[in-house]
């Protein structure tokens, strides 16, 4: 039962707001749609949900072409951005609702509700009005609302980005352990990479309509392949390469073909002796600590900022004073065809 | 919304089907009404500029339309004004109390406007309330009759009538504005009348402006209190067009001369609307 | 500083007990007999109440006002239901928005005298007879501005997600419109019906044209005062008035249970 996008497109007006948008995504699978707000994201997630209808491409699931079912037919159930919680119905009446579209009534309706509510740890607020919850506890009548009905896929559009960090990172563990006992299919909208990186399978990284990258979180950290995702996911160091394989830190052996672009993570860069081809002597700027590592900003002799993790404090070096930098070529990582930066 | 779910070409079309008879074909009906004629008791139904002739010539109208203006602009400047002291009162007290002040304001526009003038008409008649009183902290002997029928009473009904809707308004703005806005400026130094100027009245006026509005339009053409309080003095502009429609039969001419109210309720109307949406107050379009 | 500020304060508290005063001493003299301008206190009574209930003519206007207001209201409702459901979906287009919202507005921000008159020639050029039917008409007219606005930001408050959310779970139109769209809408029409019932029960410069002999209470009121100030005029000055205290109490009412399940 896979989720199969095909050429999808979608324009306001004249502005194509997604274009070209091919993917798979496998059945049980947590899969993160991440990009910036006008990213085209929402909309993408919009299309899957039958809300807004493409003006081009088919959605296909489970070989079933359903780009023109409405959104009430499509075995698909949506989180949605700030709950829509229906105000005036108890969490009961909530969770009931799409039970109840359905023809279920009386006894087999109430076990399964009150089943639901308690698995979302709400059995004590059964009663309680959406307004009188807070953030954490409408998210997981939201979530008990949809998996009542026992959808295929479930659609989380930025479902934890109204709450606060402690209560997120709560939501967050909530939600992993969900999917790994359900073993549904869930397509999550963030703009939070951090949050993409840590729960899902695979994450599509969207930036202006366009599908930049789909991959593991593992390999858009190691292996982008565009700048963009380079410097989307995570901090990053950027520097070109030509032909020949110069950057103005010396020649790389790395392999290449035309001109590129090289990344490395602050992390791989090494400070003081090293041994690397790519080396340069480097100024001391900027000191940031962030308890278990620290950043540093250095200045190269070329004018190039370069940014440095070091675990603990880092703190061997003064600011303002002059090291070695380098560049070892088993950490870089060969962008081909990249413009000049 | 976006709800597909309605057969929207069914809705569209009573809609509009009664917003045509209900508010199109009316306004049109009433602006042609205002080029035919009255000959003999009826109307005669060619067309002709003559109504619009009279009413620019004749120098009755325009004498009756001026003064008639002039009243609603003392009347809407003295609502501003009374209101904006009721206002700020009202908005400095404790909410308990702030509530209840700006509800007993309110109710008062529940109330029947015809009841509001005879009520007036029992204050300022001529053994009226206010006449009781004064003989009785002993300022005058015998009851006065200049309190009623005339321009004077007619102004201090209107303004009885009309002073709820300016200080609702004007208290709708003073509350939006932030108590930090205010602490911002103290804390810069500035001083109560300072803040006043710059801060609260700047701040508050696009609210209070559609009050004025309020009152302006209603008063400009109002004809039932220079009718009961205004006596032989009190013609106005609004009771010259309803005795169109009354003794004076000649609706085309009433027509005409409500054409000429129209766009001054319009002008009115359309100065507000600027002035209670100035730039500071408008988003910029994505 | 501080004499300014007692004197606007004074200014202030006069001017919230003169909205009052004149109609409750109205109110009093409707109990007592009234002699060169003096009341004569020792003659409180019911008196002139009991001489109202008697007038049949006054009977008469209270249905025909009761009768207005109960339809007038109702179709009030149901058109700006649809109204405000239509302007505010997203497929209608932007003009349709402002040309309706405009249209709606106009006779009820035009002095009303011209909206009396607009309706006064357009129904006797439609061979409309006044009457009761016709203030209906010219009482739906005016007070739809009141409805429309209300839903309309109500509407415009909703989160959209909140029906996406329905059909999500499987509604369709109508379980849409009666289990979700219409609870949220509760309030605001419960507002509209009791404004715009007070509005009716009191309009008299639009109804006044086209009236006829349809007489509704504001307008048998009119006829009487021109003839002076009698305690039986104020007998009924308090029977309307005690009316609008019940609408407004109703009003009242709704939004104090509100604000308590906002507080809770």
């Amino acid at each position: 039962m896979d989720l199969i996008l095909d050429e999808l497109g979608k324009c306001y007006g004249s502005t194509w707001v997604l274009k070209q948008i091919n993917l798979t995504i496998g059945s049980g699978a947590f899969f993160s749609l991440l990009g910036a707000s006008g990213s085209g994201k929402t909309t993408l997630l919009k299309a899957i949900a039958g809300i807004e209808m493409p003006d081009q491409g088919r959605i296909m699931h489970g070989g079933t072409d359903i780009t023109s079912h409405p959104m009430e037919k499509r075995p698909f159930n949506t989180v949605f951005q700030g709950y829509a919680l229906f105000p005036h119905m108890t969490v009961f009446d909530n969770v009931a609702f799409g039970l109840r579209v359905k023809g279920q009534r009386g006894g087999v309706l109430k076990k399964s509700v009150t089943d639901m509510i308690d698995r979302v740890g709400l059995s004590d607020r059964i009663h309680a009005f959406p307004a009188q919850l807070s953030g954490g506890q409408k998210q997981r009548v939201a979530i008990a609302r949809v998996l009542v009905c026992e959808p295929r896929v479930i659609l989380l559009d930025e479902p934890l980005s109204a709450l606060d960090a402690v209560l997120r990172g709560q939501m967050q563990r909530f939600l992993k352990e969900l999917h790994r006992d359900l073993g549904l299919t869930f397509v999550f909208v963030t703009h939070d990479q951090d949050e993409a990186i840590s729960l899902s399978d695979r994450i599509c990284i969207l930036n202006q309509g366009r599908i930049e990258q789909i991959d593991t979180p593992d390999a858009l950290y190691h292996a982008p392949r565009t700048t963009f995702v380079a410097e989307f996911i995570g901090l990053n160091n950027l520097f070109q390469m030509d032909a020949n394989g110069d950057t103005e830190f010396g020649r790389t052996a790395t392999a290449h073909s035309g001109s590129s672009v090289l990344t490395i993570r602050p992390e791989s860069v090494q400070v003081g002796e090293t041994h690397a081809r790519l080396k340069s002597s480097a100024v001391l700027t900027d000191r940031r600590f962030h308890g278990d590592n620290t950043l540093l900003t250095f200045r190269t002799v070329t004018g190039r900022e370069i940014l440095v993790r070091r675990p603990g404090r880092g703190d061997t070096i003064e600011l303002g004073e002059e090291t070695m930098l380098g560049f070892p070529d088993r950490d870089c990582t060969v962008i081909p065809g990249a413009g000049p930066k | 919304m976006t709800a597909h779910w309605f057969s929207a070409a069914i809705w569209r079309v009573s809609i509009w089907a009664f917003l045509l008879m209900a508010v199109l074909i009316p306004i049109g009906a009433f602006l042609v009404y205002g080029f035919f004629g009255v000959e003999g008791g009826s109307i005669v139904y060619t067309l002709s500029l003559a109504n619009y002739i009279e009413v620019a010539s004749d120098p009755v109208y325009r004498k009756v339309l001026g003064k008639t203006l002039r009243i609603a602009a003392e009347v809407s400047v003295l609502c501003f004004v009374t209101g904006y002291i009721v206002a700020v009162f009202i908005n400095r007290q404790r909410p308990v109390l702030k509530y209840t002040l700006i509800f007993a304001v309110a109710i008062p526009l529940m109330m029947s406007y015809v009841i509001k003038i005879y009520s007036m008409r029992g204050l300022l008649g001529h053994t009226g309330f206010l006449n009781q009183f004064l003989i009785w902290i002993g300022l005058i002997d015998e009851p006065l009759s200049v309190f009623l029928f005339n321009l004077t009473a007619v102004r201090m009904t209107l303004v009885f009538a009309l002073v709820p809707f300016s200080i609702l308004t004007t208290f709708v703005g003073l509350e939006r504005i932030p108590g930090a806005t205010i602490n911002a400026a103290r804390d810069l130094g500035a001083g109560p009348i300072r803040i006043f100027w710059t801060i609260v009245l700047p701040l508050s006026f696009p609210s209070a402006v559609v009050g004025v509005m309020f009152t302006f339009v209603l008063s400009v053409g109002d004809f039932l209190a220079p009718e009961l309080v205004g006596g032989v003095n009190g013609l106005t502009y609004g009771r010259l067009i309803f005795s169109q429609f009354g003794i004076a039969f000649n609706w085309p001419l009433g027509a005409a001369l409500s054409l000429v109210l129209m766009v001054l309720s319009f002008a009115v109307i359309a100065v507000a609307g600027r002035l209670s949406n100035p730039g500071w107050l408008r988003r910029e379009d994505p | 500083m501080k004499p300014v500020r007692t004197l606007l304060n004074t200014i202030a508290i006069l001017t919230v007990f003169l909205l009052y005063a004149p109609i409750f001493l109205v109110m009093l003299t409707s109990f007592f007999s009234v002699r060169r301008g003096k009341i004569i206190w020792e003659s409180f009574s019911f008196n002139w109440y009991a001489k109202l209930f008697s007038n049949a003519e006054i009977g008469a206007a209270v249905l025909s006002s009761i009768k207005v207001g109960i339809v007038a209201v109702t179709a009030t409702l149901v058109l700006s239901l649809a109204m405000s459901i239509y302007t505010s979906r997203a497929r209608t287009p932007r003009w349709e928005r402002t040309t309706i919202s405009a249209l709606v507005f106009l006779p009820f921000l035009l002095p009303p005298i011209i909206t009396g008159m607009a309706l006064l020639v357009t129904m006797k050029e439609m061979g409309i007879a006044r009457g009761v039917n016709a203030v209906i008409l010219g009482h739906v007219v005016f007070v739809l501005a009141i409805g429309f606005r209300t839903l309309q930001t109500r509407l415009s408050m909703l989160d959209p997600a909140l029906i996406w959310a329905a059909r999500d779970l499987g509604a369709g139109p109508w379980r849409c419109f009666f289990q979700v769209l219409l609870p949220q809408l509760a309030m605001p029409l419960a507002t509209s019906a009791i404004m715009s019932l007070a509005i009716s029960f009191d309009e008299t410069m639009i109804t006044l044209f086209i009236v006829g002999d349809g007489m509704t209470l504001p307008i048998r009121l009119y006829g009487m005062m021109r003839y002076g100030f009698t305690p039986e005029i104020s007998a009924l000055v308090t029977l309307v008035l005690l009316v609008t205290a019940i609408l407004t109490g109703a009003l009242a009412i709704l939004y104090r249970g509100r604000t308590a399940s906002i507080a809770e």
